[in-house]
């Protein structure tokens, strides 16, 4: 019988689930040509259009191969593999018409699936993919069937305890070849360098970049929270570039210092290797692998991040950076015109670097500066000059930057911090959560013998450090001009936490939860829980788990056919089997009488017996007689019998 | 005494050729306490078998034709007023009879077919106000045309439901038609056979029936089968537990014929085509109803 996609509701919809949630990850051409197919697959069967021959459609898959390797040279690799496989799932779409085609979607299905998942586990896939694979499941089982509901909650209930089992148990490999996104850079898009309108582009969306549990820190504000990502040492004026940073060796003494406070980061994949450390972090150790720091209070781990990552940092109130700099502090490209001249007169009307300092802050805080995520574009030699005494628009970098260079200009060494500033708290799961929004620059400067920090946003927008980026850039342009300076002022948020919000930092702390626990139990982890179960205590009850599930197991496949049949029953299947092997199946509808008859005609040396079999079956099934004894004698005859 | 219905058995089929198995299911759905319908084409011998059946159980038979102008009260019957004794005095109708043929009803009104039925479910009559108990056993074989026939009135499904069993005859074999065909007409030993069966016998038989039980693996093959009809997918209509318990009547029936007091699958599976094939029909007809019977009984398996 010919069949329909889009009548088979359940498999439509998953597979449709599974094609849009790969969908969403390739390039924009492959899911046109998808979305065109399926729109035409809806017109072929709702409005009778001309369908594509298999011809056609195999035609079109060597060509979408052919594509598929120009565009990315390789068949290896998330992009490739997402992009053929989605193109490949709407031209099987096109050609559904049959019970095969069924089997196969599901499959196909299923692969999309878990091709997803293995590359993003989030909690918000985790929904849509469980609802598709159900209902893919959903969809093999004949309509005929009463109750396929409760079957398939019984399948899925069934698989729980093996799906934990092997969640413990099954060995976790990494392999060599592991698949790469092929890019340098992963979700967050964060890197090493200062342009101008750079971090403004990161503030732009509002990806998350990590999750941060300080409840051991006395920190009860976002505008304490700066998280560094990366130092900057050479300066370009308005931009900055790393430079280098050596690495820091480890100092026995810092790991036996007593008294510390902990924090716990989980990071994002982002394919790269910076660590967001809180100011004040003496050391970074990674839940799984190796981290280094750098001087500057810099970490690094030691290979690209490209799972969610956990952390946990030493922090300590006290902690400085006492680190000398050297002469590459002082470092800066020529200046030139008005940005040279009011060097010059500062210079001379501060000689000391405590007023020189002052005098800074002052330019920052008396000059009308705006705070903005558009400040325009900046460049050439003269960038400096436009922006500090013409245009006077811009973001923190631009603050930070041209500060770091008059702050060294004056004689201060100083230097570039690129990080995250606050993030949101979330009040369900007690974490902070810091998105793309809350990027930030500022500066260090080395004043009395330690590095110290000097934010120049928070002479010019303050409210952006009070309220926090996301609250500040949910503001209109026109409020960011008018109230950046109003550090009392708030925005109209309605009446405190609304339920939308409650919903929101639930997902977001069930989510935290389970990257947290599940999808980061890899070979380390299992390592550590194996080694748990050493613990006698936890040994025997676990033990005990495995003992009872295993014996409830076998109780239930013994006893499900023999121990419930009465004697009539296990005679029957006594006989049964053996007519099976002589190959006498039982047919449709046939009665056990009708067949023991049969069986008896077919092989006349058993008929006697058989003929004892069907009357005693008849008598006991039936006529219920009370006949007891007389079926296991019967059935030591048959035994008998049957072996000859 | 089961002794006896085989030699019925035997007997009748002396006289209605080929039809062995029909008379049987006959025969059950008498004992069964239900009522016949038999559903063929003219000439096939439908009113030979009930002479026949009428005969040699001692029944007292009558035969009633249907014809659309015939009223409720030519057959149950009516108030007749009788000048002398200045009174109205119920003169019974045909129904009043053990075994009635209601031959060809459904060429009759709706409004005849009902009274019929009625009478038929209730085992008695009402005239007037005054209720008339029809003689016991009762036991109506009506045929009817195949419905595409013109002049017909198809019964509704709810009426069909008041037949326990309904049967096909078909056209006998070819060996059969020559000898008919030469000459031998079985229909003259209709006049030599006499009654098998005494006043009341074919009673008790009724009631032994009833004693006849029914094992909870047979309940389970019947409840299953009710079940099926009921899925999605399956074409007929979907069995009530009425149609069930007809079910269990017949096989009870049939089992009491085989000489047993209890009921095997295999009794249930000899009546189930023509106790649920009008049930299962519908308004698709008995013709389509019987093959949706024999389809459902060949999915379901016998529970062992």
């Amino acid at each position: 019988m010919k069949r329909q996609f889009f009548a088979q509701t359940s498999l439509a919809f998953s597979f449709i689930t599974a094609m849009v949630m790969v969908g969403l990850e390739v390039s924009p051409w492959v899911a046109l040509f998808s979305l065109g197919l399926l729109v035409w697959k809806w017109g072929v069967e709702k409005l009778h259009w001309k369908n594509l021959s298999r011809k056609v459609t195999g035609g079109l898959s060597v060509l979408l191969l052919a594509q598929i390797l120009v565009q990315y040279r390789t068949l290896i690799g998330q992009d490739p593999s997402y992009t053929f496989l989605l193109g490949l799932s709407a031209l099987r779409v096109m050609d559904y018409e049959n019970e095969r085609d069924h089997r196969f979607l599901v499959l196909l299905g299923f692969v999309l699936i878990s091709i997803k998942a293995l590359f993003s586990l989030d909690i918000y896939w985790i929904i849509p993919s469980g609802l598709a694979f159900a209902g893919l499941w959903y969809s093999l089982l004949s309509p005929e069937l009463p109750q396929r509901g409760k079957i398939l909650l019984k399948v899925f209930a069934l698989s729980v305890p093996g799906a934990v089992v092997l969640f413990f148990a099954f060995p976790r490999f990494v392999l060599p070849w592991a698949m790469s996104r092929g890019e340098a850079t992963g979700q967050i898009g964060f890197s090493e360098e200062l342009n101008p309108g750079r971090v403004a582009e990161l503030a732009g969306v509002a990806n998350m970049v990590f999750r941060a549990k300080l409840s051991d820190l006395p920190i009860n504000s976002s505008q304490e929270l700066y998280w560094r990502g990366s130092v900057l040492v050479n300066s370009r004026g308005l931009s900055w570039r790393p430079g280098m940073l050596g690495v820091k060796p480890r100092s026995e003494a810092e790991n036996d210092k007593p008294a510390d406070r902990h924090y716990e980061v989980a990071l994002e994949p982002h394919a790269n290797t910076f660590l967001f450390v809180l100011e004040g972090t003496e050391q970074v150790q990674l839940e799984i692998g190796n981290s280094f720091s750098l001087n500057a209070s810099v970490f690094r781990s030691a290979r690209p991040l490209m799972t969610t990552t956990v952390y946990r940092g030493r922090w300590n109130e006290s902690f400085t950076d006492r680190q000398i700099p050297d002469e590459e502090y002082l470092k800066i490209p020529e200046l030139r015109g008005q940005v040279a001249d009011w060097v010059t007169t500062t210079k001379e009307k501060h000689p000391t670097p405590a007023a020189r300092i002052e005098a800074l802050q002052a330019f920052y805080q008396g000059n009308d500066f705006t705070y903005t995520l558009n400040p325009g574009a900046y460049g050439g030699a003269n960038e400096l000059e436009s922006f500090l005494f013409y245009r006077k628009r811009g973001f923190c970098e631009h603050f930070a930057g041209s500060y770091a260079t008059l702050a060294r200009a004056l004689g201060i060494p100083a230097r570039v911090i690129v990080g995250y500033q606050g993030g949101r708290y979330n009040p369900m799961g007690e974490f902070w959560r810091v998105s793309q929004r809350d990027a930030h620059a500022w500066v260090e400067i080395f004043n009395n013998g330690r590095w110290q920090r000097v934010d120049p946003t928070q002479w010019v927008a303050p409210l952006r450090l009070v309220i926090g980026a996301e609250d500040f850039f949910n503001l209109s342009e026109e409020d960011q001009k008018v109230f950046a300076r109003d550090i009392q002022w708030r925005p109209k948020t309605g009446d405190g936490i609304t339920l939308w919000d409650r919903v929101g930092f639930l997902m977001d702390d069930l989510n935290y939860r389970w990257t947290y626990f599940l999808v980061d139990f890899d070979r380390t982890s299992q390592k550590s829980f194996w080694q748990s179960l050493t613990d006698l205590k936890l040994q025997l009850v676990v033990g005990l788990i495995f003992v009872v599930v295993l014996c409830v197991l076998i109780f239930r496949s013994l006893f499900r056919n023999k121990g419930l049949l009465s004697e009539e029953q296990v005679l029957y299947h006594a006989v049964l089997s053996w007519g099976k092997k002589q190959e006498t199946f039982p047919q449709d509808a046939e009665t056990p009488l009708q067949y023991l008859d049969r069986l008896g005609k077919e092989h006349p040396s058993k008929k006697v017996i058989l003929s004892k079999v069907s009357d005693y079956y008849d008598r006991k099934a039936y006529a219920k007689k009370d006949l007891s004894g007389e079926g296991s004698k019967i059935l030591a005859e048959w035994k008998e019998a049957s072996r000859n | 005494m089961n002794t006896k219905f085989h030699d019925l058995i035997s007997e009748a089929s002396k006289v209605v050729l080929d039809k062995n198995v029909e008379i049987r299911l006959a025969m059950t759905c008498l004992l069964a306490g239900g009522h016949l319908l038999i559903e063929d084409l003219p000439g096939v011998g439908k009113t030979t078998l009930v002479q026949v059946l009428g005969k040699l159980t001692g029944l007292k038979t009558r035969r009633i034709q249907f014809t659309i102008d015939l009223l409720p009260a030519d057959a149950i019957g009516g108030q007749v007023f009788h000048p002398q004794e200045q009174k109205f005095v119920f003169h019974p109708g045909p129904l009043f009879s053990q075994m009635v043929m209601a031959d060809e009803l459904n060429r009759a009104s709706p409004r005849t077919q009902s009274a019929l039925l009625q009478a038929m479910e209730e085992g008695e009559v009402s005239v007037d106000g005054t209720t008339w108990p029809l003689p016991k056993p009762f036991y109506v074989i009506a045929t009817q045309n195949p419905h595409q026939q013109t002049g017909t009135f198809p019964l509704p499904e709810s009426q069909l439901d008041r037949f326990l069993m309904s049967l096909e005859l078909h056209h006998a074999s070819k060996e059969t038609e020559v000898r008919l065909l030469q000459g031998e007409d079985p229909r003259g030993r209709l006049q030599k056979i006499s009654a098998l069966f005494s006043d009341g016998e074919i009673e008790t038989a009724l009631s032994s029936v009833q004693t006849v039980t029914v094992s909870p693996v047979v309940a389970g093959y019947i409840a299953e089968i009710l079940e099926r009809s009921r899925r999605a997918g399956f074409e007929g209509a979907p069995l009530s537990t009425r149609a069930g318990m007809a079910l269990v009547r017949a096989a009870k029936a049939w089992a009491f014929l085989e000489g047993r007091d209890y009921v095997r699958p295999d009794d249930v599976q000899q009546v189930l085509v023509p106790v649920l094939g009008h049930r299962l029909g519908g308004n698709h007809g008995i013709k389509r109803g019987r093959e949706w019977a024999h389809a459902l009984q060949k999915a379901t398996p016998v529970p062992v």
